[in-house]
């Protein structure tokens, strides 16, 4: 298992318009491993994030996830990928605002056919609990602090029990002290489930317990080290 | 029933949006169920007048003044109707059937009556006996009278008891009841058209006059099918000249300018323009709650809901909205005719159609007749407005999430 390749970019380029936002990206994060990737703004992190969670369409090159080629998936088994292997964690939160968090958390569970209703909120109940909200699930987002919504979303991001899960940033948007204890969670885990990590993170104390640091500059990946 | 759960709570969390919405589809059904109730009943009313006759169109051809104004005389809208004219009007498309019948007026120094022979047919002699109050119906070969029940009061006659008419004895077999007549085509006393034709035949101011055959008529009741009357009533009006009288709706219409816009064809007009407004805010409710929407829309998405989902919980949403917005819009559409209760239409009466000369004091004047007709809901209008709503609210929506977008990612990246 630990020897199957989590996520493969080869040689993965973007443009927008004029501009040339990934050019030629070849990377590979083995299943199981932790990935944290650095760069300056407008390095093109972000896009690699989109490329790799399939929202975003490489104008060449290829991506594939936990082996499957996005590119030979149609919508409606990219949608079932995303569902069941991928979980998505981004720096604003991206909470649903009517939903209360159980409700958020549940949301990627509704056409689950394989689990009952009970289980599935069994689950997400417990997700809740393993990330402290145990006496936040009835709370609407704006009922909840910065760090809480992530927590929720961390939840949400997991409650199928993904083999990849993607962050961009998921600290951005808050202070420095709650942004460490949300990686914290999110990197112990991501860790306790086995599950590949791709993290765009500042955060060089948490960069430095990840397997790889990826370092991206103008489009590149400049530096990869394992 | 999970994706319903979440949709009620999408709603209630944009309350004023969605009722907003909710707003714009219930006054879209509103108004078009109120104008076509309210175009309907101007309607019935306009029509009441010749309906009361059993017919859709009266024909009359104007006349001269008779030399003399005694004994039977014809009145002065009724001249000879040509045998040929009447063949033509009933071989026309649209006709249904043509009762032909004599128009009397009975001129004595003490007393007038009018006299109106009938043939049988719905709209004659039968039309007659749906109003008959006391006695028997007249057929077709009988030799005797039925009497307006105004008229019986006023001469105190009682079914029984016999009644001159241009100097023959008629028993009187029946009363009709005045208030259900109406006041188009109405007289004093009626019979089969063939003795009143004997008397016309007879009487020498008619004679004086007209080549009046003992198989003629000088008013005719026609039954037109109510889609082919416009063009009925111009063949007619074509085919007799400047001095036809054709009565119909359509003249009472013409008549009643302050309720013209109400008249079917504007009212389709006016609903249909106020339909235009509402599916426009329908269309724009719909559709900035939707855009509002996008960005959640491509969380969705990136947490792996098929698109077809996604369109799915838009199209709950939005159905939800319209069908609590046709909901709202029918109830309210029936508080108000409720509350309105119904509409009157005071109809003045052309003098050609009023059952009394004009020139006779004691019976002149009220020639108006009030038309009370209850608003009811036309409820095949209310369930298309209702459809229509609702067709509208879900086909902007889907046309809104037709395709997932192609850059969701764009959507959720944060700069
Ligand atoms: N949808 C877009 N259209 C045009 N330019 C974009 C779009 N998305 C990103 N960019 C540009 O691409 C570059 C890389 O962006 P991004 O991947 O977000 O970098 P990072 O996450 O490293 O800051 C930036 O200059 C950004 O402005
Ligand atoms: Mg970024």
């Amino acid at each position: 298992m630990n020897n199957e390749t989590g996520i493969q970019v080869d040689g993965v380029t973007k443009r927008y318009g004029a501009l040339e936002v990934l050019r030629g990206v070849d990377l590979s994060v083995p299943a199981g491993k932790f990935a944290a990737v650095i760069g300056k703004s407008g390095s093109g992190k972000s896009t690699l994030i989109g490329v790799v969670s399939g929202l975003e369409k490489p104008d060449s090159g290829r991506v594939l996830v936990q082996g499957h080629d996005l590119s030979h998936l149609d919508q409606r088994q990219m949608a079932e990928l995303r569902r069941l292997s991928i979980g998505i964690v981004f720096q604003n939160f991206s909470l649903i605002p009517s939903l209360s968090a159980l409700d958020n958390v549940l949301l990627p569970t509704f056409f689950d056919e394989r689990t009952s209703v009970r289980e599935r909120r069994a689950r997400a109940t417990e997700l809740l609990d393993q990330v402290g909200l145990h006496d936040r699930m009835q709370h609407r987002p704006s009922e909840l602090s910065g760090g809480e919504q992530q927590r929720v979303a961390i939840a949400r991001a997991l409650v199928n029990g993904p083999s990849i899960l993607l962050a961009d940033e998921p600290t951005g948007n808050l202070d420095t002290e709650t942004g460490t204890a949300v990686l914290e969670l999110l990197f112990a885990m991501g860790r306790a489930r086995a599950t590949t990590l791709l993290v765009v993170t500042h955060d060089l104390d948490i960069a430095a317990k990840a397997d790889m640091i990826i370092e991206m500059k103008d489009g590149r990946i400049q530096h990869a080290n394992t | 029933m999970i994706t319903l759960h979440y949709a009620i709570q999408e709603l209630a969390f944009r309350r004023s949006r969605s009722l907003i919405t909710i707003a714009s589809v219930a006054v879209a059904v509103l108004a078009a169920v109120l104008l076509t109730a309210l175009a309907t009943s101007y309607g019935r009313a306009v029509h009441a007048p010749v309906e009361t006759v059993g017919a859709d169109m009266v024909v009359q051809i104007t006349g001269d003044i008779p030399p003399k104004l005694e004994g039977l005389v014809f009145p002065h809208p009724n001249a000879l109707i040509p045998a040929n004219a009447v063949e033509n009007i009933r071989g026309m498309d649209g006709v249904l059937s043509v009762t032909r019948a004599v128009y009397l007026w009975e001129l004595a120094p003490d007393h007038y009556q009018s006299v109106l022979g009938i043939e049988d047919g719905e709209a004659g002699l039968q039309s007659l006996s749906e109003r008959l109050i006391e006695g028997r119906p007249l057929k077709t070969g009988d030799s005797a009278v039925l009497i307006d029940s105004d008229f019986a009061a006023k001469r105190s006659l009682k079914v029984g008891t016999m009644l001159d008419v241009g100097g023959t004895e008629f028993p009187v077999v029946g009363i009709v009841d005045a208030a259900r007549g109406g006041k188009v085509v109405r007289a004093d006393v009626y019979m089969p058209i063939a003795p009143a034709q004997r008397l016309a035949t007879a009487a020498p101011q008619v004679r004086a006059l007209y080549p009046f055959g003992p198989d003629d008529a000088n008013l005719l009741l026609v039954k037109v099918d109510r889609q082919s009357l416009e063009g009925v009533v111009q063949k007619v009006n074509a085919l007799l000249g400047k001095k036809g009288i054709v009565s119909s709706e359509l003249s009472f219409r013409e008549a009643l300018s302050g309720v013209l816009f109400l008249s079917q064809r504007m009212g389709l007009i006016v609903a249909a323009v106020i339909a235009l407004f509402a599916a426009a805010f329908v269309l724009r409710a719909t559709a900035s709650a939707v855009t509002e929407r996008r960005r959640e829309l491509a969380v969705l998405q990136a947490i792996g809901w098929p698109w077809q989902r996604i369109r799915q919980e838009v199209l709950i949403e939005n159905g939800v909205l319209a069908l609590a917005g046709v909901l709202l819009g029918v109830v309210v559409a029936v508080l108000l005719t409720f509350v309105l209760g119904s509409v009157s239409v005071t109809i003045d009466l052309p003098w050609d159609l009023s059952s009394t000369p004009h020139f006779i004091p004691e019976a002149t004047l009220d020639r108006t007749q009030t038309i009370t007709v209850p608003i009811a809901i036309p409820w095949l209008a209310a369930a298309a407005a209702g459809i229509g709503g609702l067709v509208v609210a879900l086909a902007v929506a889907a046309m809104l999430v037709a395709s997932p977008p192609q850059q969701p990612w764009s959507l959720l990246r944060s700069e």
